[in-house]
């Protein structure tokens, strides 16, 4: 279970830094007009994100948006799995998990909020005019594939629990 | 006679041991610290190895739009367009009036000279303190006669080289009926000025100030047209 909990960490570490997002702009019939016109608009026509670069951007412009999609994407993952791992130590040991496993349950229910988050990007960035595309990169899947181990890791933790 | 079996000694109660207890908090704790540490790790690791460069930033510096750039001077042997904005005379002609049949502000034109050959001739601008000139001009006769519009005949000023030594004069003038006044000449040395906007105020003469936008030859379309739309 540890090394379950230890994947999930990894994961998420690299999937906060990893390309998550790629952004093509484009004006649809005009865009060579626009692009002759006005290289200042069309310029970075292509332009990728991780998740970590992707927050931080926010954080520039929507400084709220910013601060709860870090809480979201960075604090309560971690916090889970570094949470999970005390909990896992306890019930090793023989001992009741206690206020570990509790909060462990607690934080993983928002574990799934940014997923949410990029999957309603890529729906409004469709909506927009000019056929701008969003496309999304490894690192998304690196965080998904974190959260979904870290739930596995929680399943595992109730039935040791139950055992106990 | 036998004696009542001895019973063995109490071993001497052991208080339970709390090494196991004491140990706990510090193991979960551990737990905590290693997945944190490993959390550190990977991201480094990404940072280092996968995580794409930064996006562009918003507040790149603008292009070049006709205030001055860092470079100094006008780089010699290069060609620019000697593109003169605006030019303001001042509200009396040598403490007169500018028309002396009546209250009217000066009819102004100017001419350029490039090492003293006339180059160009501006369009006169009537009844004005303040006279302004266009980068790009289009002919529209020409455009429907020929049926192609040249870009090289839209930009109004003319070319100069710059050299070392080589001159350009600007003769501001009153266009009179009977004979053009001049307002005021400056004369001045390209390889002195600088790309972009020059403001020039001479030292005599009824001209208060000429507005002088030195334009690359080389430089972009779009450009062009962002610095013709710079009013």
């Amino acid at each position: 279970m540890q090394a379950t909990i230890g994947v999930a960490t990894v994961l998420l570490g690299l999937g906060l830094v990893a390309p998550a997002m790629t952004l093509r702009t484009s004006f649809g019939a005009y865009d060579g007009w626009v692009r002759l016109l006005a290289p200042d608009l069309a310029a970075g026509g292509v332009t990728t994100y991780s998740l970590a670069s992707g927050i931080w951007t926010l954080l520039q412009s929507s400084f709220w948006i910013g601060v709860l999609l870090v809480v979201f994407t960075c604090v309560f993952p971690a916090a889970k799995l570094a949470v999970m791992s005390a909990g896992v130590e306890a019930l090793r040991q023989g001992r009741d998990g206690g206020w570990w496993v509790k909060l462990a349950h607690h934080t993983g229910k928002f574990s799934m909020l940014d997923v949410l988050v990029l999957a309603m990007l890529v729906l409004a960035i469709k909506g927009l005019p000019g056929q701008s595309e969003l496309l999304l990169g490894y690192g998304v899947w690196l965080f998904a594939g974190s959260v979904v181990l870290s739930l596995a890791a929680s399943l595992m933790m109730k039935r040791l629990e139950g055992e106990g | 006679m036998s004696d009542s079996p001895e019973t063995p000694p109490e071993e001497p109660k052991r208080e339970p041991t709390t090494t196991s207890q004491t140990k706990s908090p510090l193991t979960t704790i551990l737990a905590v610290v290693k997945t944190l540490g490993l959390l550190a790790v990977a991201i480094l690791l990404g940072v280092t190895f996968i995580m794409p460069t930064s996006p562009p930033n918003d507040d790149k510096p603008p292009s070049d739009t006709g205030e001055s750039t860092a470079t100094p001077t006008l780089a010699v042997g290069d060609d620019y367009y000697a593109f003169v904005k605006l030019i303001e005379l001042k509200p009396t002609k040598n403490g007169g009036r500018w028309d002396t049949a009546s209250d009217s502000a000066p009819d102004i034109f100017f001419e350029l000279y490039w090492n003293d050959t006339k180059i160009y001739e501006a369009e006169e601008r009537d009844d004005r303190l303040i006279a302004e000139w266009d980068l790009l001009k289009l002919d529209v006769t020409d455009a429907l006669l020929s049926g192609e519009i040249e870009l090289g005949k839209a930009v109004n000023p003319p070319l100069v080289n710059v050299t070392a030594q080589g001159t350009l004069s600007i003769i501001v003038y009153d266009d009179d009926a009977t004979l053009n006044d001049e307002a005021g000449r400056l004369v001045l040395t390209l390889a002195e000025l600088r790309p972009g906007i020059n403001t020039l105020v001479p030292d005599e003469g009824d001209v208060s100030r000429v507005l002088l936008d030195m334009v690359p030859r080389d430089i972009s379309v779009p450009e062009l047209i962002q610095r013709a739309s710079d009013r």
